[in-house]
């Protein structure tokens, strides 16, 4: 196998991932294979309790997978690391940080000096536009401008993978759309390897190239769908009639693992 | 009939809620009334039950006899002198006993290793009060002042070590993981994110402890002192001077009060995300 001279090749090797639950072993994820390049947008979609914010763990380093193996750039993944940026659902800042101090974290960890690690924060703050706020604490953001915050701290590392676990699901509708346009923005500009996790088909396809669908509990690989939407993909390719086409075709294949699902649990419930 | 009965509502009701408008400010100059008359109240009630010869006036000096017993203390310094070296036991002691209590916390909460090498121990020792050990101060240090910051730091010490193994426990686990995400190393968590992220609680612990400690220099200072405030009081005791032992005791109030209320402002901007 070779890789390119860039950066952020992920590759999940029959990975198997469990835990102990009150009744004993629970399998989150069975056998799992995944192989991204360097510079893919991936959505892993599926139903909570899929495993795909599990899935997203293992690539990150919080936890170890019980069988296979993740491996970034031909590396081992055995924790986190700041190659691998984390944007969580909540937003997660440092309460007693200031949004520059929060941007700044990063860059001072990597031992930038103090001129370069200025530069950097600067440039982040203007790129998710909250230059104006750089002296706010969190508590006084809401939350989309938070979300935000949490995006640029991320990028600030100049991470080779980028990881998001629904980063926009605590957002109002509105909100939620707006950051998704910027997110793209950003992301056709360096174009980093982003494993992107939601439950949202519509946010799945706007977003991504490619579509990984994941089964009920344990999470499995049922689908790897290609999205050939244009690029930069502009807010009006929602009406496409690729994109609808899209968007059925994922629903009807989640539709088809949710109900095999639920017989599943009405059978063993019975 | 309909309006009538409509027009008959409306003539009450306006006369009602004035009525209720006047009684409730009448209400809210009595319960200000109340506020403000209480200590001079409970002042001018001392001073006439003293002096009207009903009470033994040595046993139960006036509040005009506590304030000239006071004067004189101050003018011959020896209230300077008191103040002076209750303040600095207070003030060596807490720090030690905070210090190594914050210490203490961090190390436990953060290293199983060392909770279970010390945790058992120190939970056996914390239910003890600082008041039953001050013999046993006085074996090991003798009336030294070295007992004094002993007892004083071992009050402390508990308050800060819970407080700060508890703040430490409950900071938000996903912050633990941003920050290692974003290249945080181990030995660089504790400033960055495990210290700050237990400064709320640490914080109550520091404030909480300032009464302990106070406590706890009551305790050192009756069972033997050469100075001290709480030894005025003790002393004035034994000489039947009761107007400088009460007044002695609300010097003592004054400045832990003061401590408390220096304390909470401090607090307030040291944690002020919270």
């Amino acid at each position: 196998m070779s890789y390119g001279s860039r950066k952020g090749n992920v590759e999940l090797r029959e990975v198997v991932v469990e835990f102990d639950g009150r009744t004993g072993t629970v399998r989150a994820v069975e056998q799992l294979n995944l192989s991204v390049p360097s510079g893919q947008f991936v959505a892993v979609l599926g139903p909570s309790g899929c495993g795909k914010s599990t899935l997203l763990n293992v690539v990150a380093g919080f936890i170890a997978p019980t069988f296979g193996e993740a491996l970034l750039d031909a590396q081992r993944i055995v924790k986190p690391g700041a190659e691998r940026g984390v944007v969580f659902q909540q937003p997660t800042l440092f309460p007693w940080k200031s949004v520059r101090e929060n941007i700044a974290l990063g860059p001072r960890m990597a031992g930038l000096r103090a001129a370069e690690v200025e530069r950097v924060t600067r440039h982040f703050m203007e790129l998710v536009g909250l230059t104006l706020f750089a002296d706010q604490y969190p508590d006084a953001l809401s939350g989309g401008m938070q979300q935000r915050v949490g995006i640029a701290r991320t990028l600030a590392n100049n991470p080779s993978v980028l990881l998001m676990d629904e980063p926009f699901g605590a957002l109002d509708a509105q909100t939620r759309e707006l950051m998704q346009e910027s997110l793209l923005r950003i992301w056709e500009k360096n174009r980093t390897t982003l494993l992107f996790v939601t439950h949202d088909i519509e946010e799945a396809i706007f977003l991504a190239d490619r579509v990984i669908l994941m089964s009920a509990r344990p999470g499995r690989v049922i689908a790897d769908i290609a999205v050939n939407l244009i690029r930069p993909r502009p807010a009006s390719v929602v009406d496409s009639a690729e994109f609808l086409r899209l968007k059925k075709t994922c629903r009807e294949l989640i539709r088809t693992e949710s109900i095999k699902a639920f017989e599943e649990q009405e059978h063993a419930a019975a | 009939m309909a309006s009538a009965h409509t027009n008959a509502e409306e003539g009450v009701l306006p006369a009602t809620r004035t009525a209720t408008l006047t009684s409730s400010r009448w209400k809210e100059v009595g319960l200000r009334l109340a506020l403000y008359l209480s200590l001079p109240g409970f002042l001018l009630l001392w001073q006439l039950v003293s002096t009207s010869g009903a009470v033994n006036r040595i046993l139960t000096p006036a509040p005009t006899d506590v304030v000239t017993a006071i004067t004189r203390a101050m003018r011959d310094g020896t209230l300077l002198v008191d103040v002076g070296w209750s303040v600095t036991r207070v003030i060596a002691g807490y720090a030690v006993g905070a210090a190594l209590g914050i210490v203490t916390g961090l190390l436990t909460a953060r290293f199983k290793l060392i909770d279970n090498l010390l945790s058992p121990t120190l939970q056996t020792l914390r239910p003890i009060p600082p008041i039953a050990i001050v013999p046993l101060t006085i074996i090991w240090f003798g009336l030294t002042e070295g007992a004094k910051y002993f007892l004083i730091a071992w009050g402390v010490f508990f308050v800060l070590w819970i407080a700060t193994y508890m703040g430490v426990r409950r900071i938000n686990p996903l912050l633990i993981r941003a920050a290692q995400s974003l290249g945080v190393p181990e030995k660089k968590m504790l400033r960055e994110v495990i210290f700050p992220g237990a400064l709320p609680y640490i914080a109550v612990g520091l404030r909480t402890s300032v009464t302990i400690a106070f406590y706890s220099l009551v305790a050192a200072e009756v069972a033997g002192a050469f100075a001290g405030i709480a030894y005025r009081v003790n002393v004035s005791h034994q000489n039947m001077q009761t107007s400088l032992m009460i007044g002695s005791l609300l010097v003592l109030g004054l400045i832990s009060a003061a401590a408390d209320y220096a304390f909470n402002i401090v607090a307030r901007r040291v944690v002020f995300w919270h």
